[in-house]
């Protein structure tokens, strides 16, 4: 039985939020199959996936997205703040449906 | 792993000087918050600069390639973009909100005398980026407190 859905499909869980000092983190409603980001702001971005061991930068006006099954996501700035959209596409497990 | 792509910024504003200050407006509901915050939070005026004070502005230089912007103000201003290329702070410590202000700002990219009665020669700045920190400060230079004062610095990426 094929799935109904693409194998890349789901539903986006989507936020904006604004990065300072101050390490906070957005936990998404359900597991992610794929993050996409964008740093709207003017200050670089500091992102971790595995709750602060580990960081990455994202300057400011670009974007970052990968492939991740994340259910949280960590993020501050060295200086001042920035603003940004992140959007987490559910990761979806469709029920399998009987052969008819 | 991760994928950077090229720049484009929407919000570029670095330092910004608005005074009399604009009222708030909340967005416009069933659009987007295309400012993103009320303006007040990026306007850092909050009273007239007295003559001999200025004010000063720091900002992560890093992101931009050059800086641009525009001044407009019934007194006499004396503008400058200085740029610090220190890694820390004289203790060790790295660069944050706390410390930025006591670097050493050594790389002069503009030193701008605006007049009034010379807004077209004056009245616009453009600089190059020296440093990895930029320091902006505007020090009041006539015989009165301005009535009204716009700065604008911009960072671009290109």
């Amino acid at each position: 039985m094929s799935l109904t859905l693409p194998a890349d499909a789901g539903e986006p869980m989507s936020a904006v939020l604004i990065a300072a000092r101050e390490v906070k983190s957005i936990e998404f409603p359900t597991d992610t199959r794929q993050v996409s980001l964008r740093n709207t702001g003017t200050n670089t971005l500091w992102l971790s996936l595995d709750e602060g061991q580990s960081w990455f930068d994202v300057a400011c006006g670009t974007s970052w997205d990968d492939r991740v099954s994340i259910r949280e996501l960590w993020y501050c700035t060295q200086v001042g703040r920035t603003r940004f959209v992140v959007i987490g596409v559910a990761l979806l497990s469709p029920e399998p449906r009987e052969e008819s | 792993m991760p994928l950077s792509h090229y720049p484009k910024t929407v919000d570029n504003v670095v330092f910004a000087w608005v005074q009399p200050p604009p009222p708030d407006v909340p967005p416009q509901p069933g659009f987007p918050d295309f400012l993103g915050r009320a303006f007040s939070e990026l306007n850092r005026f909050r009273a007239p600069i007295v003559p001999g004070q200025s004010v000063v502005g720091f900002h992560d230089a890093q992101p931009f390639t050059r800086f641009y912007g525009s001044i407009a103000c019934d007194q006499p201003l004396d503008v400058s973009l200085t740029f610090s290329n220190d890694e820390v702070a004289a203790d060790g410590c790295i660069v944050s909100d706390d410390n930025i202000d006591s670097l050493n700002y050594d790389a002069h990219g503009l030193h701008q005398r605006y007049d009034p009665a010379k807004q077209e020669q004056t009245g616009k700045i453009f600089s190059m980026i020296f440093g990895r920190w930029i320091r902006i400060e505007a020090k009041a230079v006539g015989d009165v407190a301005p009535k009204f004062l716009r700065l604008f610095i911009r960072g671009s990426v290109f």
